[in-house]
């Protein structure tokens, strides 16, 4: 593999509170590499800016100091080819299962025709035939989730971004788009991060997985997940799977025990805010 | 349905206190003679000439106040440059009772035709859809806009399909806001600066000591506000998109 998707460079990345105006570290020189085609998992203790990571690679962020290249070149906000899949689904409320699927659509300047038949097509692969014209609210938690999958779909990404995606789902439902989202990934060839505080979840679905130090993170260890392929429900009960997960909590625990020891300063859970006060001057 | 026992409750007890004297039949006559002035304005035209007349002028007060108030309410909430300059100036006209403009009104168009009228509900219609149109595109959430700028809408998407959708149970609640207040303001205008219309009705009526005739516009108008202001609200739910909202 010649050149990376993804290439991070010392980046440093800070917020300030508004109201104290403390300033706090959430990146602290980090430097990774995504190749084309990876499935990559970020874990790290919360506050160890995982989320703030990966809105720098979505481009809601800039760095401070250090460079982020996507493709070799400087990322200058967001962009379709590295879409997000949101924690909390990010749908349009006002707007059906297909007029959400239809808005990346749109935005590529498909005719209205062409965009009604790719919504169908794009909620038929997430199994959401004949709920084209439902609104969010009239949807459970999954298929909502499955409406923000089908729309990052539809952009045709290079990269799909996913911040915690199921945390606000039932463990049934999660590991069925567990499943979903590791068929898509090997069906697409595409690029997939994923952002998550659960273990199972990195090794289940991920081929590598980027292990964060607390704050202000760095990217601690990379490991190369190493299980039968294709991934099913057994993988979970594979030799190395527990052998893996007992080393990633082990690595983990040294953070978490870190930060615990240097949370004499500001406030651990502060960047959210932060990152909402940035984004409002930008309509 | 508990509405309408308390107006027959209401109107029988003012029947029977003006059926036993205990109300000077000239200053408070008794509903039997306001139904009797309602059924004669009504059948002579002049009631539905005049309610017509106040409409109108109405809606077109509202039409250009919607047409000013909603394009400078997405600017102001999107630019903060114009935010800069147009607010302080909005804060300080708001304060204006609408009736205060009725001077400037009659000297502008007259008192002669609909102008100075339509004027006043303009003026009275502008402010609460500015404000809500205002609001409501400054409080989008977040979320939609990231996940609009990360689909790749530019500039015109992020405000026709996110933010005006976004802020739209807002603005018709601004337009229902602005029909009370407008509605309001046309009869306090036609009372000054007017030949026509519900105010100028009760106006004329009040100086020929036609009590019932005064007492048959006022009910007219309350029954013409309750109507449209049920009829918005059925608007107002079917724009909003807030599953479950309730009516403030």
């Amino acid at each position: 593999m010649s050149e990376p998707l993804f290439k991070a460079e010392a980046v440093h990345k800070s917020f300030r509170d508004p109201k104290s105006g403390a300033s706090l570290e959430a990146l602290g020189g980090l430097s990774l590499e995504i190749q084309e085609g990876e499935f990559v998992s970020v874990i790290g203790p919360s506050g160890s800016g995982k989320t703030t990571l990966l809105y720098l690679m979505a481009g809601f962020l800039k760095p401070d100091s250090g460079r982020l290249l996507y493709k070799g070149a400087e990322v200058d906000g967001p962009s379709p080819e590295r879409t997000v899949i949101f924690q909390d689904y990010g749908l349009f409320p006002w707007k059906t299962a297909a007029g959400n699927v239809e808005f990346p659509l749109k935005a590529r300047g498909l005719s209205p025709s062409a965009r009604r038949a790719g919504a169908r097509k794009y909620l038929s692969m997430v199994h959401l035939d004949g709920f084209e014209d439902k609104y969010p609210h009239q949807l459970s938690g999954g298929m909502k989730q499955r409406v923000g999958i089908a729309r990052a779909l539809a952009c045709g990404p290079d990269a799909v971004l996913m911040d915690e995606p199921f945390a606000a789902l039932d463990n049934i439902t999660r590991e069925m788009l567990q499943e979903e989202i590791l068929r898509l990934w090997s069906g697409l060839g595409k690029t997939f991060v994923l952002i998550t505080h659960h273990l199972d979840e990195a090794i289940f679905m991920s081929r590598r997985i980027i292990v964060m130090s607390a704050r202000p993170g760095v990217v601690k260890e990379s490991i190369a997940v190493d299980l039968p392929e294709p991934r099913t429900a057994e993988v979970k009960t594979h030799p190395a799977f527990t052998a893996l997960k007992a080393r990633l909590m082990k690595s983990l625990r040294e953070e978490v025990e870190k930060s615990l020891a240097a949370s004499r300063g500001p406030a651990l859970v502060l960047d959210m805010g932060v990152i909402k006060v940035a984004e409002k001057e930008a309509l | 349905m508990k509405g309408l026992v308390s107006i027959i409750l209401i109107t029988a007890s003012w029947q029977a206190a003006s059926m036993l004297g205990w109300l000077n039949p000239y200053l408070m006559p008794p509903p039997s003679k306001v139904l009797r002035a309602f059924i004669e304005t009504a059948d002579e035209g002049v009631l539905f000439i005049y309610l017509a007349a106040s409409l109108k002028r109405v809606l077109t007060g509202l039409a250009i106040g919607f047409a000013a108030a909603v394009p400078l309410g997405v600017l102001a909430a999107s630019r903060a440059g114009v935010r800069a300059y147009l607010l302080p100036v909005i804060e300080l006209l708001r304060p204006v009772p609408p009736i205060a403009w009725i001077p400037l009104a009659i000297l502008w168009f007259g008192i002669k035709g609909d102008g100075a009228s339509a004027f006043i509900t303009f003026i009275a219609s502008f402010f609460p859809m500015f404000l809500h149109t205002f609001s409501g595109v400054r409080h989008i959430e977040e979320i939609h806009l990231n996940a609009a700028r990360t689909l790749g809408a530019d500039r015109k998407m992020l405000l026709l399909d996110v933010a005006i959708p976004s802020a739209l149970p807002f603005i018709v609640t601004g337009l229902r806001i602005s029909l009370g207040f407008a509605w309001m303001s046309v009869i306090a205008a036609e009372l000054i600066a007017s030949s026509s219309g519900l105010g100028y009705m009760i106006e004329m009526n009040r100086s020929m000591m036609n009590i019932p005739n005064v007492i048959c516009g006022m009910v007219t108008i309350g029954a013409v506000g309750y109507v449209m202001n049920e009829a918005i609200v059925r608007v107002e739910r079917r724009f909003s998109w807030k599953p479950g909202r309730q009516e403030p």
